[in-house]
C-alpha cells in the first residue's frame, strides 16, 4: 500500500469521529472490517462477538453474500475464529492446503470460497476475549509483523468502540452493550431479507442500500433497518435514494 | 447449563400442568426456577404484566408503577433494545425522577431488566428484582442474559402454534439467530405483508408442517424456492 501513514491517520480519524456522537454498532465494525481488508489486502474479513451462550455470532463482514455468511458462522463449531477465541491469542498465516485436520468442517468450505490462508486476530478487552476477526487472503500470503501490528490495534479499536457508546457513559457494563449489538445485527438480517425480497436485489446490495440510506438521512443503520422490516420505510423509498450501491473496498477482490 | 435447567423446569411445570400447552406463568415460574439471582421475576409486554412470579407482591407493584408513570428500567429495556443493569437502584434516582422513590419505596434495591427481543420482533421484558443492592458476577449475567433469550425464543415458539414438545431440544436454538432464518423473516414479512413476528410463526409452522428443519425452510425461501401466500 502507497502512502499507509496517510491512509492510516485518514482510517484513525474516520473511526474516532463515529466514537463522537451516537452511532450505529453494525455500520461501525462493518466500515472497520472494510478498512482492515484494505490494510491488508484481504480477500475477506469478517468480525464474531460471543454471545451469552458462549456462541460466535457474525457482526460484520466484507461482503453480506451468505456463502461467505455462513462460513463465518460455522465458526461458531470450529475453525480459527473459535480457536482464537478460545485462546486469545492470534492464529497467523495458516495455509488452507494443510488445515484439513485441523479444521475438518471449515478448511473445505474455505477453499471451496476460493481462500488459501486464513488468519485470525482476538478482541480482547483487558482479560476477556469477546470475539475475534477472521481475515482470509486467495493467493498464498505470509504477513509480516508490520501489518499484524496494526490490523490488531484496529481490532482493539473496534472493542474499544464496542464500550463507547453513549449508553456506557451511564455505568453500563460490557454485557449490556454487547447484547444490544448482537441483536442489532439480527435486525439489520432482517432487513437484508426484506429489502432482497421485495427490490429483487443479492445481500450484498440490500445492505448497501440500508447503510446509505441512513448515511444520507444521518439515521442509524438498526433504526433504518427496523422501519424497514417493519414496512414503516418502504422499500421503494430506499431504493429512490440510490445512487449507486457500493461498498467500500476494492470492487476486484469481491470477485470469487 | 442453564438451558438445561431451563428446559427441564418447563418439563416439570407441563408435567404439573392440565395442558399440553405451555403457559406463561409456568413459563415465569421456570424463570424463577433457574435464575442465579432476584426474588422476583415479571414478564411484561405492550405495558402489561403478562405473567409474575414474586417471593413478594413488591416485584409487581414496582412494575405496574413503571408501565403508569412510563417511566423505569423495563421501560427502557424494552424501546431501547438493550437490557438495564442498575445493581444499586437509589443511586440511579437522577435517571427515573418518579420511578426510583416509588420503587424504593416498596422495597427495591436492584433492577435488572432484559428486552425480550429477536431482531424487530419485540415480545416484552423480563425484570429481575432483588430487595438490597446486588452486583452480579459476570458468570451472572451471561445466565441472566442467556435466559432472556431462553425465554424470548419460548415465548415466540408458543405463539407459533408449534406443540410444545414438539418444540425441541432445547427450546431455544442456535439456529434461530442464523442469518438465513431472520432473512427468511424479512422475505415473508415482505410476503405476506404481515409482521416479523407474525412472519417467524409461518416459517415455523411450515417447517413443523412438512417435518423438516427450520433452515430448510428458510434455504428455500432466501434462494426464492419457496414462497408463502396470504
Amino acid at each position: 500500500m502507497q502512502n499507509r501513514e496517510a491512509w492510516l491517520a485518514n482510517t484513525l480519524v474516520k473511526l474516532a469521529d463515529t466514537l463522537i456522537d451516537e452511532f450505529d454498532i453494525v455500520d461501525f465494525l462493518s466500515t472497520l472490517v472494510e478498512r482492515i481488508a484494505e490494510l491488508l489486502e484481504a480477500a475477506e474479513v469478517g468480525l464474531v462477538l460471543v454471545d451469552p451462550q458462549g456462541y460466535l455470532r457474525v457482526m460484520a463482514a466484507s461482503t453480506e453474500r451468505m456463502h461467505l455468511i455462513d462460513l463465518f458462522e460455522i465458526q461458531a463449531s470450529e475453525g480459527p475464529c473459535l480457536d482464537c477465541y478460545r485462546t486469545g491469542e492470534a492464529i497467523g498465516s495458516v495455509d488452507l492446503e494443510m488445515a484439513g485436520d485441523r479444521w475438518p468442517a471449515f478448511t473445505p468450505m474455505a477453499r471451496e470460497s476460493g481462500f488459501r490462508v486464513v488468519h485470525a486476530l482476538p478482541m480482547r478487552l483487558r482479560d476477556q476475549v469477546i470475539g475475534a476477526v477472521n481475515i482470509f487472503h486467495s493467493k498464498p500470503t505470509t504477513l509480516g509483523s508490520g501489518d499484524l501490528h496494526l490490523a490488531q490495534a484496529l481490532v482493539d479499536v473496534a472493542t474499544i468502540g464496542l464500550l463507547h457508546e453513549r449508553a456506557v457513559r451511564r455505568g453500563e457494563d460490557l454485557a449490556a452493550q454487547l447484547q444490544a449489538a448482537l441483536n442489532s445485527r439480527v435486525v439489520i438480517e432482517q432487513a437484508k431479507g426484506a429489502v432482497a425480497e421485495r427490490a429483487g436485489v443479492d445481500q450484498d446490495t440490500a445492505f448497501a442500500w440500508l447503510r446509505h440510506y441512513a448515511r444520507e438521512r444521518n439515521l442509524l443503520l438498526s433504526t433504518v433497518a427496523r422501519s424497514v422490516i417493519t414496512r414503516e420505510l418502504p422499500v421503494d423509498e430506499l431504493r429512490s435514494t440510490q445512487v449507486q450501491p457500493t461498498r467500500e473496498h476494492a470492487s476486484e477482490r469481491r470477485r470469487l | 447449563m442453564i438451558a438445561r435447567a431451563f428446559e427441564e423446569a418447563i418439563r416439570a411445570q407441563l408435567a404439573a400442568g392440565t395442558s399440553a400447552r405451555l403457559s406463561l406463568d409456568q413459563l415465569c415460574d421456570a424463570c424463577a426456577e433457574v435464575a442465579s439471582l432476584g426474588t422476583s421475576i415479571v414478564l411484561s409486554a405492550e405495558g402489561r404484566i403478562q405473567a409474575a412470579i414474586a417471593a413478594t407482591q413488591s416485584a409487581v407493584a414496582v412494575e405496574d408503577l413503571q408501565f403508569k408513570l412510563g417511566e423505569g428500567p423495563g421501560v427502557d429495556a424494552y424501546f431501547e433494545g438493550r437490557p438495564i443493569l442498575i445493581g444499586d437502584l437509589p443511586a440511579a434516582s437522577s435517571r427515573w425522577m418518579h420511578f426510583v422513590p416509588g420503587a424504593t419505596a416498596l422495597g427495591i434495591g436492584a433492577v435488572f431488566a432484559y428486552p425480550l427481543q429477536l431482531g424487530a420482533i419485540r415480545v416484552g421484558v423480563l425484570s429481575m428484582y432483588a430487595n438490597r443492592l446486588c452486583i452480579p458476577e459476570d458468570g451472572q449475567l451471561r445466565e441472566m442474559a442467556e435466559l432472556a433469550n431462553l425465554v424470548t425464543d419460548a415465548v415466540l415458539a408458543m405463539q407459533s402454534g408449534v406443540p410444545t414438545e414438539e418444540l425441541g431440544v432445547p427450546l431455544a436454538g442456535a439456529a434461530d439467530h442464523r442469518a438465513v432464518v431472520q432473512q427468511a423473516i424479512g422475505a415473508i414479512a415482505m410476503q405476506l405483508e404481515c409482521s416479523p413476528r407474525d412472519a417467524l410463526a409461518r416459517l415455523r409452522a411450515r417447517a413443523f408442517a412438512e417435518g423438516v428443519d427450520l433452515d430448510d425452510v428458510a434455504y428455500g425461501v432466501v434462494q426464492g424456492r419457496t414462497r408463502f401466500e396470504r
